[in-house]
């Protein structure tokens, strides 16, 4: 259908009537006649004409686009360029009108917040760009190709200090994975067995080093996997592939994260890319995470109701990456083609973001990408709240010296469009800089009595709320579905007093970050207030002493109350965020070893070869399940269920045990037990290895909702975690 | 009949004497009345509240004006709770109590008829004071409700006796004759000789001079012109016979045939031209551009007046050159400065590149106080004190929305003021910043630095106020009140104004711009010629009339501004054409909704959604509201005359063409000298201006598409356009957005088929 489509004879004549350089010049000229329209000097009465009449039309063009009329990409289109116009002339008029102040420190501090402006801006604009046409790939399988024409594969699995039932779970889903057995090879790459470990001074963490050595080692004999260490635990996990890879040879290497279990279908849906096209080095496919983060599971407690935090990157921003052929390598659930790294010698090492360097390399050589929507590996999210603000350390560092060391916006290899992708990616990890500079830039007013913005309050109402009504409205048309209003704002708050203090070091110096492996399954079986805490207790008290400094404005200089309603109304609304968000830095307690998801399957329960009972999943873990069961009699210990794995593309039998069981609610939960390779076998297949269930749970949670309603989610959670806060220290202390 | 002889000689030197004595100080009596609302911006009621309120109304008197006798009417209400021993209005004319009433609670309206000494009277600004002393009780709070009397200014009148004094004529005195004062004169008659070309230099561009010239000095009062040219051929001296010499003839005002009126008219002409009417020792001293007045002599033949004895100005030259070039410094002379009788002018230089730029306060510039005419600043005692400075801008002040007009103010005050107290700063009344005034001890502000929105400037005249509200401290208890006369505000003068640097566009058609600032006549950038167009020789006394009120309204002489017959195929960018129906071409409508040609195109408000009677006040909100109906019928204009203004179709730039017409020249004369009249002037607005006496307009509307007019940068232009028709900017952006999209999605339609083609290899 596609391809008809694409043949339109719309274009077919176009291409023939309309040089595309034609095209691309006409294109050109209209949007300098655009950025001249957006800069038109205008008084208010007008302004505030012009800006309701853009609100409407970037209203009216986004609900026909999001509501499937017939035309939705045209009028995507439009709604995104016309509300980026508006934002665009908002930056003019900031840029050119509001920036005079006969005050030093005012003007230091108008220029920051202009600067933060500008950086989110810029991210704004990058972000439509980047996303104005989400590329959707075809189904593609192994299946249509000759054994010959199909590649070598060396799936590899690096790990450093995973655990052995963790590792088991991820090699045993390999070894199941679609793909001619004699083509496809896993490989073990133990960073935690190597001879720097297990020779190292300290005598019992050698010994723990040795023993982990020997355990994987009879591991992958027993699971017909290869296992690989190295003498020293050089350049982390890049380095810990590049020194496997010189004992490789096949030509697609997969990269898999110890804790991501791959879907059956897998390399059936990733290796056809290879195929087809070989100048393509690298197919990525989603990390989908089958457990809520700290984040989602402390503070929203809707993992299984609201878009996960990396939804909207995997399910917006990769697609529109790979449009413009800058979609990049995420570290893991990736083919790459062995003989493109062999150029770049392997995977880079300059970044603690090895992953996207080195896609980054790649795109520069004229290598392209491609990015499988498909949801096919199911991974760990971290669990504390410590764990999760170290991997984001890393990623931001990665990037900032991606920026500073491989300087993309000047590497000639790229179009430009890749390098607006790209700058789009790690621009937006300075974020950290612009977040503070909004939650601390009232207190500059509100404190110290420093001006912000040379403007009127008509003019803010006229110039700034539009292009925050209208920058809000693109962000729901562009990523509505996948990231709920306010939660970016959510994550940024959280995130950016620590990211801050890791970017300051990589600019101070770029080279000094080092590998820092993510902290997975942790403990969580209590509740505890995190330790990172204290910042948010400082940064609440300098926004409370803020509102404070607006109740004596108010008093004080009431003529000038306008002003200070409107900083008042910004302060107070970054400490509500602020306050809600100390619920984030309550650890709850998680009782369950494996998160539970929601499932709708058909079951057998079978009790004896004459008694079998039907019943439907309730929700699924890796360990066990719920389900609804009309049963008769009371279930015995021990009972066998019986599904069927769309992994293996057959009815499965799984031993059980039962743990609860409600004849009046008809509610059963089951333990699976797995005593064998053959139980462990079917139990991965029927839980981890089905790229449907990832599939289905995720458009479950992708919805959009009204900004009110997320507002509304911020505002109910209050001044609770404020009080539980001081509770828990009190209790502590006692 | 020997002593009868005998003294004869003496009688005739007294006889003479006594001629000369009067001929020195020519008589005028006349008697007038003025009712005081003239004398207090045309509002019929002044209030008088508090214990001890003081109003003062000024009133100005051309210093030719001696008064003889005048008599104040007075008609006043005051509080029926006023205590009758305690209770006065005192009544005084420059600061001397020429009487005291007493208010009466009993009979709470009263009339009085109050005698102003006649020594009393100072030439020119006198000043009338009412300070009442107002009690409802022995001790009373000094802000009860019930401490007030009114007078009814319209009720109430001076009538004066006065008589013209003219002692030494001389250039000096010139200014003395078009006074804006009571006595001032406010028509005059203008007179060539012999210039029967239809646009002679002298008529087009001389007379134009004068008039504006004459105008600038009667300032805000109309000065309505009657041109004549007479013909020198028509005076049938042979008629005379030989009782009088011809040359004692030519020096007479011969030309006009009225009788002594003390009024000064005007002679313009070359000396060639003005043989027939001028001394031979006038003659010999025109050497170059001159000005000179004089009275004439009578010329009385037996016992009959022939020719009355009159004043009159003398402008003239070599050539008719000369003669612009004297009418120019006539404009531009400070009569002061001029002792004598007449002058010949060597040269007149004027530095600016436009005299509007010598009227206005220049954008990017700053100005102290004291440069914008203001003395001093200072309130004392209690009550509420306000100081307003003029702050003229030029007409096309076009401010951007960000643009700012910074404030730098010294001021300070005393200690004592209590709650209350406060300084407020307005401008065109709105409130651009308000402080309390309430350190006990006092306090002294430098530098007190406000940035006010230039957009609250509009082009033309301001009104910046400074107004103080002082309240000393209340004590409670019987009769424990302080009257705190120690309360002192004090501004500097040397405080600070800034104007910005901003572009010079007008949105046109306004009329109301046009009478406040003779905008576009009289422009801050350019200086571009601009024609008044007449369609009958007759109407040129109402061209000119038009031409000195434009040139008070802008506050300077227009010097390429000038009175034209007939209409050229192009007009200039500016122009006037007055015209009856009849001499009017469609042309000049083109897209009009209105036309005043023979069939008569009228926008009828109920055809429009025009329903926006423009008031002289305000009109900011006017919407360019463009009128789409109209009725086109057959019919005159009847008595009433009707202004127009509308993008000039037939000029070569963009510029604004105003239609003065009326059914006949003579109705046309009469209805512009009651257009120019204060009371009618004031109150023009929109582009549609129709009336029929000087009272009130019959409409006022906005029928025209709004444009705008001056010099910006394209991008400013382009701006004005944009705030002028925000959505047509608005269509014009989704235009090229949608193009713009298109052309986006063909690119990335092309791109998507390329991804897909690689798809299948």
């Amino acid at each position: 259908m596609a391809t008809k489509k694409s043949t339109s004879p719309l274009l077919q004549r176009l291409k023939s009537t309309m040089p595309k350089l034609t095209l691309k010049l006409l294109t050109l000229v209209t949007l300098f006649l655009l950025i001249a329209l957006a800069s038109i000097p205008l008084h208010a009465a007008s302004q505030l004409a012009l800006s309701m009449g853009v609100i409407v039309f970037v209203y009216t063009a986004s609900s026909e686009a999001i509501q499937h009329s017939k035309k939705r990409e045209l009028f995507r289109l439009f709604a995104i360029i016309i509300g980026c116009l508006l934002s665009l002339r908002y930056l003019i008029w900031r840029g050119v009108n509001t920036l005079e102040s006969d005050d030093i420190f005012s003007f230091i501090a108008m220029l920051m917040l202009f600067m933060a402006e500008i950086y989110s801006g810029i991210i704004h604009l990058l972000g439509c760009f980047v996303n104005i046409f989400p590329l959707n790939r075809p189904r593609q399988s192994i299946k249509q190709f000759k054994t010959e024409q199909i590649p070598t594969v060396d799936l590899v699995i690096p790990s450093y200090n995973e655990s052995e039932d963790l590792l088991e779970v991820t090699i045993r889903a390999a070894m199941m994975l679609d793909y001619p057995t004699e083509k496809l090879k896993i490989h073990l790459l133990d960073d935690g067995g190597t001879d720097q470990k297990v020779f190292q001074e300290n005598a019992v963490a050698g010994q723990q080093a040795l023993t982990r050595r020997k355990t994987l080692q009879a591991l992958c004999q027993s699971l017909g996997a290869e296992y690989h260490t190295r003498e020293k635990n050089e350049h982390a996990k890049a380095g810990n592939i590049n020194s496997a890879l010189l004992n490789m040879n096949g030509e697609l290497v997969v990269i898999l994260d110890a804790d991501h279990v791959p879907t059956t279908d897998f390399l059936d849906r990733t290796a056809p890319w290879m195929i087809k096209d070989e100048k393509v080095f690298l197919v990525q496919s989603p990390h989908f995470m089958d457990n809520p983060d700290p984040i989602e599971r402390n503070y929203f407690s809707a993992f299984t109701r609201m878009p996960s935090e990396n939804d909207m990157f995997y399910n917006t921003i990769q697609k529109g990456l790979d449009f413009w052929s800058a979609s990049f390598f995420c570290g893991s659930a990736a083919v790459l083609r062995r003989r493109h790294l062999d150029l770049v010698g392997g995977i880079a090492g300059d970044s603690i973001t090895e992953d996207a360097e080195t896609a980054l390399e790649l795109h520069a050589l004229g290598y392209k990408s491609v990015y499988v929507e498909k949801p096919m590996i199911s991974g760990l999210a971290t669990e504390s709240f410590s764990s999760f603000i170290q991997q984001r350390e890393r990623w931001a560092q990665g990037m900032a010296q991606i920026l500073i060391l491989k300087k993309p916006f000047l590497n000639s290899g790229l179009s430009w469009y890749q390098k607006c992708g790209y700058m789009s990616s790690i621009l937006f990890w300075f974020f950290p800089f612009a977040r503070l500079v909004f939650l601390l830039s009232p207190l500059g007013y509100l404190l110290f009595g420093l001006e912000l913005i040379h403007a009127t309050f008509t003019e803010i109402l006229i110039y700034t709320v539009p292009h925050i009504i209208v920058s809000f409205r693109l962000s729901h048309v562009l990523f509505g579905k996948n990231r709920w209003p306010l939660v970016s704002e959510l994550y940024e708050i959280l995130q950016c007093t620590f990211l801050f203090r890791a970017l300051i070091t990589v600019i101070k110096n770029p080279n000094d970050p080092s590998f820092l492996v993510t902290p997975k399954g942790e403990d969580q079986s209590k509740t505890y207030i995190s330790s990172l805490a204290n910042s948010f207790y400082w940064l609440l008290a300098m926004l409370f002493i803020g509102n404070l400094g607006a109740i004596y404005h108010f008093y004080n200089t009431p003529e000038s109350w306008e002003l200070t309603f409107v900083v008042f109304a910004w302060n107070a609304f970054n400490f509500i965020l602020c306050v809600s968000l100390l619920d984030v830095l309550i650890e709850k307690k998680q009782v369950r070893k494996a998160s539970r998801l929601p499932a709708y399957d058909e079951v057998q329960i079978v009790i004896s070869e004459q008694q079998t009972w039907q019943g439907n999943l309730r929700n699924l873990s890796r360990t066990g399940a719920n389900l609804t069961l009309k049963f008769e009699q009371a279930l015995p210990e021990e009972i066998c269920l019986i599904g069927y794995s769309n992994a293996l593309n057959k009815r499965v039998k799984i031993a059980c045990q039962v743990m609860y069981q409600n004849k009046e609610s008809n509610e059963v939960r089951l333990q699976f037990l797995t005593r064998n390779d053959q139980e462990k076998n079917n139990v991965i297949a029927y839980t981890l290895c089905d790229s449907e269930r990832w599939d289905s749970f995720q458009k479950r949670r992708t919805r959009p909702i009204s900004y009110f309603y997320g507002l509304k989610h911020v505002v109910s959670v209050s001044m609770k975690p404020l009080f539980l806060h001081i509770y828990m220290k009190l209790k502590q202390r006692s | 009949m020997l002593i009868l002889k005998s003294i004869q000689p003496q009688i005739k030197l007294l006889t003479l004497l006594f001629i000369a004595f009067f001929s020195l100080q020519t008589h005028a009596k006349t008697s007038n009345e003025f009712r005081l609302s003239e004398f207090y911006g045309g509002n019929s009621l002044l209030r008088l509240n508090g214990e001890r309120p003081v109003q003062d109304l000024g009133i100005t008197l051309s210093p030719l004006l001696a008064v003889s006798s005048a008599t104040l009417h007075l008609k006043a209400t005051s509080s029926i709770t006023m205590l009758q021993e305690r209770s006065t209005l005192n009544v005084r004319f420059n600061n001397v109590t020429i009487g005291q009433i007493a208010l009466n609670p009993n009979k709470p309206n009263l009339k009085a008829d109050i005698t102003i000494p006649s020594e009393l009277w100072r030439p020119q600004f006198n000043t009338l004071t009412f300070a009442a002393s107002q009690y409802v009780d022995r001790c009373q709070d000094t802000n009860a409700p019930d401490l007030w009397s009114e007078i009814n200014l319209y009720d109430s009148y001076i009538t004066f006796d006065t008589t013209k004094v003219i002692d030494q004529l001389n250039l000096q005195k010139l200014s003395d004759f078009f006074n804006p004062g009571i006595g001032g004169q406010h028509q005059t008659q203008i007179f060539t000789l012999d210039d029967n070309q239809a646009n002679s230099v002298i008529k087009k561009f001389a007379i134009s001079t004068v008039t504006q010239a004459l105008a600038l000095r009667t300032q805000y009062q109309s000065l309505n012109i009657d041109y004549q040219n007479i013909n020198s051929n028509d005076v049938a001296l042979n008629q005379l016979g030989s009782q009088i010499s011809e040359s004692e003839y030519r020096r007479s005002s011969w030309y006009i045939t009225g009788k002594q009126n003390n009024d000064i008219h005007v002679l313009v002409g070359n000396k060639t031209a003005l043989q027939q009417a001028l001394s031979e020792k006038t003659l010999k001293e025109i050497n170059g551009p001159y000005l000179k007045i004089e009275r004439t002599p009578a010329i009385t033949v037996g016992n009959g007046e022939l020719v009355a004895p009159q004043i009159r100005l003398i402008v003239s030259g070599l050539s008719e050159q000369d003669v612009v070039r004297a009418a120019t410094t006539l404009a531009y002379m400070d009569d002061r400065l001029n002792p004598d009788q007449a002058i010949n002018v060597d040269s007149t230089v004027n530095n600016a590149f436009n005299p509007q730029q010598q009227v206005t306060l220049l954008p990017g510039k700053k100005y102290i106080l004291s440069e914008l005419g203001v003395n001093g600043i200072s309130f004392n005692g209690p009550g509420l004190f306000t100081k307003k400075v003029d702050i003229r801008l030029p007409a096309d002040f076009y401010a951007g929305e960000t643009d700012t007009v910074k404030l730098a103010l010294d001021f300070s005050y005393g200690a004592g003021y209590e709650d209350g107290s406060t300084f407020n700063i307005t401008v065109n009344n709105k409130v651009i910043h308000g402080l309390k005034l309430d350190s006990k001890d006092g306090d002294f502000y430098h530098n007190y630095e406000l940035s006010i929105p230039a957009r609250l400037f509009e082009g033309g005249k301001n009104e910046l106020a400074f107004t103080v509200n002082q309240n000393s401290i209340q004590l409670i208890g019987e009769c424990r009140s302080v009257n705190g006369d120690y309360l002192h505000f004090q501004l500097d003068t040397d405080s600070v104004i800034e104007i910005p640097t901003v572009a010079h566009l007008a949105r046109q058609p306004d009329l109301k711009l046009m009478a406040q600032t003779g905008y576009p006549f009289a422009q801050y950038q350019t200086q571009n010629d601009t024609g008044i167009y007449i369609t009958q020789e007759s109407m040129r006394s109402a061209a000119l009339t038009m031409a000195g009120k434009i040139a008070q309204s802008s506050g300077n002489l227009i010097p390429n501004l000038y009175v034209e017959m007939g209409i050229s195929e192009t007009l200039t960018d500016t122009a006037m054409v007055l015209a009856t129906p009849d001499d009017l071409t469609a042309e000049l409508y083109g897209d009009l909704t209105t036309a005043i040609t023979d069939s008569k195109r009228w926008p009828y408000r109920l055809q429009n959604k025009l329903y926006n009677r423009i008031t002289a006040k305000n009109n900011s909100n006017l919407q360019p509201n463009t009128a789409a109906g109209f009725t086109t019928q057959q019919s005159t204009l009847g008595d009433f005359s009707l202004l127009l203004a509308a993008k000039n179709p037939i000029s070569t730039s963009t510029g604004t063409l105003f239609i003065v017409a009326a059914e006949t020249p003579e109705l046309l004369n009469e209805r512009v000298e009651e257009l120019v009249q204060g009371s009618l002037w004031s109150q023009l607005g929109g582009d549609f201006f129709a009336w029929s006496d000087a009272n009130s307009p019959l409409i006022v509307m906005q029928v025209s598409s709004a444009y705008m007019l001056g010099k910006a940068d394209s991008w400013t232009a382009l701006g004005a356009w944009g705030t002028q028709h925000p959505w047509y900017l608005l269509l014009i952006i989704v235009s090229v957005v949608f193009m713009f999209m298109v052309l986006t999605w063909l690119l990335l339609k092309l791109r998507h088929q390329k991804i897909k083609e690689d798809w299948k290899e």
